[in-house]
């Protein structure tokens, strides 16, 4: 069966687009067919971070307006067999994706794919809302961050109520929580949120969490999912991430949080 | 007092089984001996099995609410009691709604049925509501004419409301109006309470303005003659 899985945060810039991309990266690299969609129509660059964005000819708009079959649209990537990328237009506004062509998509994907990893745009809006409405699972996004804790707080409101999964009332969508660009340092001075503040605000289970690392930007900068710099930190924590979503046990690491609690430094005491 | 209704729309009993099971692995010990009245809107079950069911799940059935004739006859036999609803026979808090109340303002927003598979909601009839999925930032949840209990956590941003009492057994980090038609008698209790505001009946304190000994603690919020008394509970 395939699983639809969305990368969503509510908050922009905290790390979907890194995340979709190495997760779908490292789903590929164990051997499982694997595409990733960026929803994000207007902005488009997943397809910068995979390192893709010089061989686009048509994308998901393309596709779903009937210009283009997905299999001229699908970019094969070059480094990892069995990863595919559906771009998003950047010449398009977000109205051009609609319900019953993102579906007639999701459902030809699912005929040949194993995963189908949906990069989110940031914001509760219709494109997220897009993104997430057929989902299976969700990676909900979260800085250590008052604010991007309460966004993902309400995304996952939504996850839980407004998606095609909570409106027919089957089983609801499993809910993974991503901690991206922690800091342990800065958690210990009290800047930023710890991974049990955060833990106990959003209350479900945590798959992985991505320490604050320059490799990321150097990887996306050279269009590489950081997930392929093996040795690296952040890129190891995606792999974790990965072995953990396919069910293995892998301790966490880069985690030395302190107890701190949340709503004390809201008060600011 | 209060009774939670407990709205059966099921009559096997295998199913009504695995419900109450789906129910406690969400919020084991939830229920440790709440007395319940059941409705019987989808029909008679066996209320002798339905009975045991919830017994050994640490609910214990008190009676049927508003039950038909064979219902009636099987609840005699079963040893349970007999009841009608409020609406019936109880002081409605509609009779004393003033018209400036948080209620009047609020729900016409996006009001969330927050009403998840296998949640015990009681709907439309019965005074007492269920919530049993976390109440998220964004999200706003009333029940009127009755109680409202949630068996998780109440978000920053989110906010619950009730024209009676509030129950919340997590943490309570958004906003709880009680008393939200008017009834000074209602009250807020909640396991962790760390809100953005409280308020019963219309008399509201925000976070800033509460003293810092019961932040994070077990308390109860209640009206003294005008007064929000926030008192912990041990
Ligand atoms: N673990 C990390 N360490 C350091 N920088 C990071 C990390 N993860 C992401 N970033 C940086 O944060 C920025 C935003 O990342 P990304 O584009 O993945 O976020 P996004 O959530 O997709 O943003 P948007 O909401 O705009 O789509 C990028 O510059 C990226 O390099
Ligand atoms: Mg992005």
């Amino acid at each position: 069966m395939t699983k639809i899985i969305v990368v969503t945060s509510g908050k922009g810039g905290v790390g979907k687009t890194t995340t979709s991309a190495s997760f779908a990266a490292g789903l590929a690299m164990r051997g499982h067919k694997t595409v990733v969609i960026d929803f994000d129509v207007g902005l488009r660059n997943l397809d910068l971070i995979m390192g893709c964005e010089r061989r686009v000819v048509f994308d998901f708009v393309n596709v779903i307006n009937g210009e283009a079959n997905l299999k001229q649209a699908l970019i094969r990537d070059k480094r990892i067999e069995n990863l595919y990328i559906l771009a998003a237009s950047q010449t398009r506004d977000k109205d051009a994706l609609n319900r019953e062509g993102v579906e007639r998509t999701l459902d030809k994907l699912s005929e040949d794919f194993d995963y189908i990893i949906c990069d989110s745009p940031a914001g509760i809006e219709t494109g997220a809302l897009m993104a997430m409405y057929y989902a299976d699972e969700a990676l909900v996004v979260t800085n250590p961050e008052v604010s991007s804790v309460r966004d993902s707080d309400r995304v996952l409101g939504m996850l839980s109520s407004k998606t095609k999964r909570a409106i027919e009332g089957v089983t609801p969508i499993k809910e993974h929580l991503v901690v991206t660009r922690y800091a342990p340092s800065r958690v210990g001075k009290g800047e930023m949120l710890s991974l049990e503040d955060v833990g106990d605000i959003l209350a479900i289970p945590l798959l992985g969490v991505v320490p604050e690392s320059e490799t990321v930007l150097n990887a996306s900068n050279s269009g590489m999912p950081v997930v392929l710099e093996n040795n690296a930190d952040a890129g190891g924590a995606y792999i974790d991430m990965v072995a953990r979503f396919l069910g293995e046990d892998r301790p966490m690491r880069f985690i030395e949080a302190t107890k701190k609690g949340f709503f004390n430094r809201l008060m600011g005491r | 007092m209060t009774l939670t209704v407990l709205e059966i729309r099921e009559t096997d009993c295998d199913s009504i089984a695995r419900l109450v099971d789906e129910q406690l692995a969400r919020a084991p010990g939830f229920f440790s001996r709440m007395p319940v009245l059941l409705s019987l809107p989808a029909g008679l079950p066996d209320l002798k099995r339905v009975t045991e069911i919830l017994k050994a799940a640490d609910l214990s059935v008190v009676g049927v609410l508003d039950a038909g004739k064979a219902a009636a006859e099987a609840a005699r036999e079963a040893g349970l009691g007999l009841m009608s609803s409020p609406g019936r026979n109880a002081k409605m808090p509609e009779d004393k709604t003033p018209e400036d109340k948080p209620a009047e303002k609020k729900p016409e927003r996006n009001e969330q049925p927050a009403r998840a598979a296998g949640d015990t909601d009681s709907s439309a009839k019965s005074p007492t509501r269920l919530v049993t999925k976390p109440v998220r930032s964004g999200q706003q949840i009333y029940a009127r004419g009755g109680d409202l209990v949630i068996a998780t956590s109440v978000s920053e941003g989110a906010e619950v409301l009730a024209d009676g009492h509030i129950h919340v057994y997590g943490a309570l980090r958004g906003r709880a109006l009680a008393g939200a038609s008017g009834d000074t008698e209602a009250r807020i209790f909640c396991r962790r309470f760390e809100p953005d505001l409280v308020a019963i009946a219309g008399c509201y304190k925000v976070a800033e303005a509460m003293d810092e000994g019961v932040l994070s603690k077990t308390v109860q919020v209640r009206l003294d003659n005008d007064n929000l008394m926030i008192e912990l509970q041990e």
